[in-house]
């Protein structure tokens, strides 16, 4: 498609315009990055990916997803275990979130050898 | 009959092009967490979705211009630069992410990780648009997008109570989390409302040389192949509703979603998934290219066109070879693109005023439009929508505070 020509004038214009805007657009992405680090939060992701890896035990017996699948989530679990852990430290949650914690770790521990047994098993 | 072909091509390759990284993963977050509560949101995206892509069509059909032509001519070079760079900024994130959307579903199946895919996957992306024209870009991924009907069987096979997937499309009070719940309904009209979607279907008819006796193919197009497309996403949502919410999973990673369809369709979902996962984020990544380039050039003044030779329009060329190697970085250094989905689609919503706003002032532009300027409902419906644009931008920021993972 042909150009719509711009004056020399408007390209002066267009520069300028172009760094007031990308102020604005960047001003955006720093207040953008917070997230939350809610004990709570953290507890219900690993019982998550307890669950996640027991699916994933039951789809690996019906033959529905490859080994090679199943071994990047028990990956990703022990990913998520490890950010887990060093969040609840920094959080210092009261003594009932650690101890639901630490039953929610044990838990995902337990699901995590599970799974790598059964992957080492073949 | 020419035009009937064109409304069914059209239909189908919306339908097709529908889902991809974030709707895919929006939905499935949504309906992993609250069941079918955000359905709503879906059909809310959908619909302003429909008035935006017919508004733009309808534009670039009369004024034979692109809408990104009329914002600099109408609103001058200062203001367009605000449309410009957010809409390259959010594009360029949208973008990422749909790269490493293509890359996760080639991590999934050969167990490299998705970084090492990221460059072939931008070069793959890259010759289609070196060496494809626009109607190959337009149809070829989008048709190859229907794989995506998957989801329908998916969620048919799951045996849902639909009276009660219906009921969520009407908004309801979340029980509990609710700022989660906010946020993910604002990344979902994230998702659905992106603006490279109007400002490339806007490109796309003065690439096709509409005029006004294309406007009734507008509207059956923009409408019809929008909501089969968003049913698609309400599909993934009823899908992970049943698969992933009975057994406490929430979806953290990806990865995770290898899993959606395998409880109905076996070892075919799991396939099926990763080749929904892969062409349309492939068709999405070609698409985001071509659209962000458009948007320069005609910003800039730059000679423009999918169809004509790279080496006749040499700086438009450079523009998507540069934009589409520069979003291959992010998913190269590995940034998580689940994090960088969920980012993307809450900025994608709070970017929306810039561009919606100024649409409704150009409908009812006489000297664009003619007379085929806003009718009253017209203007209450684009209304509703800037309306929603503005508040989605006043909330979208706390709400990724509050409710972001």
């Amino acid at each position: 498609m042909q150009a719509t020509g711009l004056s020399e004038r408007a390209r002066n214009r267009l520069g300028r315009g172009a760094r007031q805007s990308i102020v604005v657009a960047l001003a955006f992405l720093p207040c953008a990055c917070g997230g939350s680090s809610d004990p709570g939060k953290t507890i219900d992701s690993v019982h998550s990916w307890s669950a996640t890896l027991a699916l994933v035990r039951v789809e690996r017996r019906r033959h529905s997803v490859p080994e090679a699948y199943a071994r990047q989530l028990l990956d990703r679990a022990r990913d998520a275990r490890r950010d887990a852990a060093q969040s609840l430290a920094s959080a210092q949650p009261s003594s009932a979130d650690r101890g639901r914690a630490d039953s929610a770790l044990a838990a995902l521990d337990a699901a995590s050898r599970r799974l790598a047994s059964e992957l080492a098993a073949r | 009959m020419k035009k009937i072909g064109e409304i069914a091509l059209g239909v189908i390759t919306s339908i097709g092009g529908f889902l991809e990284v974030g709707s895919i993963a929006t939905s499935a977050q949504a309906g992993s967490e609250f069941r079918f509560e955000l359905a709503w949101a879906v059909l809310l995206g959908v619909l302003s979705l429909t008035l935006l892509m017919e508004a733009g069509g309808r534009l670039s059909a009369v004024s034979k211009r692109t809408f990104a032509d009329q914002l600099r001519e109408r609103f001058g070079v200062r203001f367009f630069m605000l449309p410009l760079v957010v809409g390259l900024v959010v594009s360029w994130l949208v973008l990422a992410a749909e790269i490493g959307g293509v890359g996760l579903a080639l991590q999934m199946i050969t167990g490299i990780s998705f970084r090492w895919w990221a460059l072939p996957i931008a070069l793959a992306g890259w010759l289609l648009l070196w060496l494809g024209t626009f109607k190959l870009v337009e149809n070829g991924t989008a048709l190859l997008g229907l794989v995506s009907l998957v989801f329908l069987v998916g969620a048919v096979a799951l045996h849902p109570h639909w009276s009660r997937v219906a009921a969520g499309l009407v908004p309801s009070a979340p029980g509990d989390n609710r700022a989660r719940y906010w946020y993910l309904a604002v990344s979902i009209l994230g998702a659905s409302i992106s603006p490279y979607l109007y400002f490339f279907y806007s490109s796309g008819a003065v690439e096709d040389r509409w005029e006004p006796s294309y406007l009734g193919v507008n509207r059956v197009t923009a409408t019809l192949g929008n909501i089969f497309g968003g049913g698609l996403a309400v599909m993934v949502l009823v899908v992970a509703a049943l698969v992933f919410l009975p057994h406490g999973i929430r979806i953290d990673r990806y990865e995770q979603l290898g899993m959606i369809l395998t409880p109905p369709l076996g070892r075919a979902g799991f396939v099926l998934f990763l080749a929904t996962l892969g062409v349309t984020c492939f068709g999405s990544t070609v698409e985001i290219t071509l659209a962000m380039a458009y948007l320069l050039a005609q910003g800039l003044g730059w000679d423009w066109g999918e169809s004509t030779k790279p080496a006749k329009n040499a700086r438009f060329a450079v523009a998507y070879t540069a934009i589409v190697f520069s979003a291959a970085l992010p998913m190269l250094a590995g940034l998580d693109p689940l994090a960088v989905t969920s980012f993307s689609m809450v900025l994608t919503a709070a970017s929306l005023p810039v561009s919606v706003v100024p649409l409704l002032v150009l409908m009812n532009d006489r000297d664009v439009m003619m007379r085929h300027v806003n009718r009253w409902w017209g203007n209450l419906a684009l209304a509703a929508v800037a309306i929603l644009s503005v508040v989605l931008l006043l909330v979208a920021i706390p709400l990724q505070m509050l409710g972001g993972s």
